[in-house]
């Protein structure tokens, strides 16, 4: 199995290289050298042939592969057993320990040389990206922009900013399913338009009612939906929009420094929440087309999306955890634009102080003007 | 003002279809023996007798008289309009108590259901403002609007000595008086409590949302193609019109009210017309 890791080396002094998201190069850990990912590439190209022959007859054997976990958990503790399922055993090609990881584990660091590493037999066949978008944003930058979230918050309890502590900062290459598709949309409406006119001391108030039918094509391109059950959709929704007119074609070149996980949802099940935002928009902008009218009732939504292209992608995310009075406070940063988010603690006693700041001194400012009135 | 024991009708009758245009014409004055005259059929004997007690004691009580008449068209009588009619006959047959005059009156014409109700003399001027000359008329329209004459005559003559009793006793029934004292006790109060809590929750509630920013999208805007939306179909089907016709007069009504008062015209009479 060891053959399955790949350590990207510096071809100079040999120094583990990590990829570097404001140069967009490889850079050396020791000499500070620095590689496009073309010239890693090109030298690693065998290793990764290589990397992805092996997985390919790992897969192809999958009883004597089976077989083979067998006799590696045998020899492990009984207590190992509950939580071997999903887990893959790995040798870290510049220490030779064993690196124990999530099945869907690509890329992930020695904890015991600290080397980057790469599992290139991770992406075989299937399971291999089309694309790639790489970090642009630096950990120290995600780090700031965690601080900068705390500001202007009113409600965030005061010993938040002082006591929690960040716990984990990862830059994680999260699996994304990136859907084309058409949306047929076949709607109709039933509306009015009021129009009043006074004549004397009479209101005239005419009514008119119109039967109104849109009908239509709304096209949509790589409209994103992660693939990994381990990050909560809520956060990978709201760190979006990505630029991916910057997506490169997939290499493990761009990984090196970062985790990265294969995907664990595939696409038809990510499909249903891409779909449901393209039938959702779709019926949105059919709607701003009936304009004009005082009243508007949809009677008719025939509506359905026709998905055309799938790309698979490894979108860019650092995450945070931090932890305060026991609790984990996770936020995301979207790796290519530092778009920050991520849900806070709200302090009741700000709450209460800020309603009966702003709730007591309008109640006297009206009690005076209505005194006088 | 005497009262007179002939059949009311047969009087008002003789009065109000016998009399000639020329009459009015000619500025000529009679002296109109009662408070109630139904030249147009619509009350019975003994309902006219009831409401002339109501309305006699209302003017015992304030000096001030209240008159209803009703007649079958204005027009017959050479007016152009139920207010010149009203005042017309006011005029013609020296309607109201004292040098003054003071007194009220009422006049329906039915051919096309207009009603005047006019005021002259100081009293009656302070006792019947533009407001509550309005809200006066609400008192009886919904009863003439259903055939209730009776209950609409006797409602009339009612809030008429209310008003002349408000009047009487320094507070006639107008716009300022009435709705600050509202203001007072109740809706004050909810408003010094309410309005603040309001603002102050809607303010909360928008810092607490900026502390929960995490959530699902449900569109895909960000990802429309350039030039991808086509309209294929674009129909706007005219099905049908429906008209309604809403009478505004209890808006300029209420609107009126706002500078309280009484609005007297130039041959000293306040007061309005509509139809029931």
């Amino acid at each position: 199995m060891s053959s399955q890791l790949t350590n990207y080396q510096c071809p100079s002094c040999t120094g583990p290289l990590h990829f570097d998201s404001e140069s967009g190069m490889l850079q050396c850990d020791y000499c500070g050298s620095r590689y496009s990912v073309d010239e890693i590439e090109k030298l690693y190209q065998d290793k990764l042939s290589q990397a992805e022959q092996a997985a390919a007859e790992v897969a192809a054997d999958s009883a004597a592969r089976e077989e083979s976990a067998e006799n590696v958990l045998s020899s492990d503790e009984e207590s190992w057993n509950a939580e071997a399922d999903g887990m893959k055993l790995y040798n870290c090609p510049s220490c030779g320990a064993q690196l124990i990881c999530d099945a869907t584990t690509a890329a992930t660091s020695c904890p015991y040389c600290g080397n980057p590493t790469v599992i290139p037999g991770q992406f075989h066949g299937m399971l291999k990206p089309d694309y790639i978008l790489p970090f642009r944003i630096t950990k120290e930058e995600a780090i700031s922009a965690l601080t900068k979230y705390y500001r202007g918050k009113k409600m965030l309890p005061k010993t938040f900013m002082v006591q929690n502590h960040i716990e984990e900062v990862k830059g994680m290459y999260v699996p994304f399913w990136l859907f084309d598709g058409t949306v047929y949309a076949d709607m109709e409406y039933r509306t009015t338009r009021v129009t009043s006119v006074r004549q004397g001391d009479e209101l005239i108030t005419s009514t008119d009612s119109f039967d109104v039918r849109r009908a239509g094509t709304v096209r949509f391109r790589h409209i994103p939906a992660d693939g990994s059950k381990k990050m909560p959709d809520e956060l990978m929704d709201s760190i979006e929009p990505f630029d991916f007119s910057e997506m490169k074609p997939f290499s493990t070149a761009y990984m090196p420094g970062f985790l990265a996980d294969i995907y664990d949802v595939d696409d038809r099940e990510s499909y249903e929440r891409a779909k449901d935002r393209g039938v959702h928009t779709a019926e949105q902008l059919m709607d701003q087309t009936v304009s004009g009218y005082s009243s508007v009732a949809p009677v008719r939504r025939q509506v359905r999306m026709k998905q055309e292209k799938t790309a698979y992608a490894l979108l860019p995310v650092w995450m945070l955890s931090t932890q305060w009075n026991g609790n984990n406070f996770l936020f995301a940063m979207n790796g290519q634009s530092g778009k920050f988010i991520g849900d806070l603690p709200i302090s009741r006693r700000r709450y209460f102080a800020w309603f009966f700041g702003i709730a007591a001194p309008l109640a006297a400012l009206l009690a005076i003007v209505l005194r006088s009135l | 003002m005497k009262r007179t024991p002939f059949a009311l009708t047969v009087v008002l009758l003789l009065l109000f279809s016998l009399v000639p245009l020329s009459a009015f014409a000619a500025n000529e004055t009679e002296t109109l023996p009662y408070f109630v005259s139904d030249a147009a059929g619509l009350l019975t004997a003994q309902q006219q007798q009831d409401l002339e007690s109501q309305a006699r004691a209302v003017y015992e009580q304030y000096g001030c008289g209240v008159y209803a008449i009703t007649i079958d068209d204005f027009r017959k009588f050479g007016f152009s309009s139920i207010d010149a009619c009203a005042e017309g006959f006011y005029k013609h047959y020296q309607m109201g108590i004292g040098d003054e005059h003071n007194g009220i009156l009422l006049l329906l014409s039915m051919n096309d259901r207009d009603y005047a109700l006019k005021a002259y003399g100081s009293a009656a001027h302070t006792a019947f403002t533009d407001y509550g000359s309005y809200r006066l008329a609400e008192r009886f329209l919904d009863d003439f609007r259903q055939g209730n004459w009776y209950d609409g005559f006797s409602d009339y003559i009612g809030t008429a000595g209310d008003y002349l009793a408000r009047a009487a006793a320094g507070e006639p029934v107008d716009v300022p008086q009435q709705e600050s004292s509202r203001l007072v006790p109740g809706v004050k109060i909810a408003m010094i409590i309410g309005i603040p809590i309001l603002i102050a929750f809607g303010c909360c509630e928008g810092m607490k949302r900026t502390m929960k920013p995490v959530k699902k999208h449900t569109n895909a805007d960000e990802y429309l193609i350039p030039g991808g939306i086509h309209l294929d179909i674009k129909q706007d089907v005219f099905i049908n019109r429906s008209v309604t016709r809403t009478r505004i007069a209890s808006e300029s009504r209420s609107s009126s009210g706002g500078g309280g008062g009484t609005t007297i015209n130039s041959g000293g009479f306040s007061g309005h017309s509509g139809k029931f």
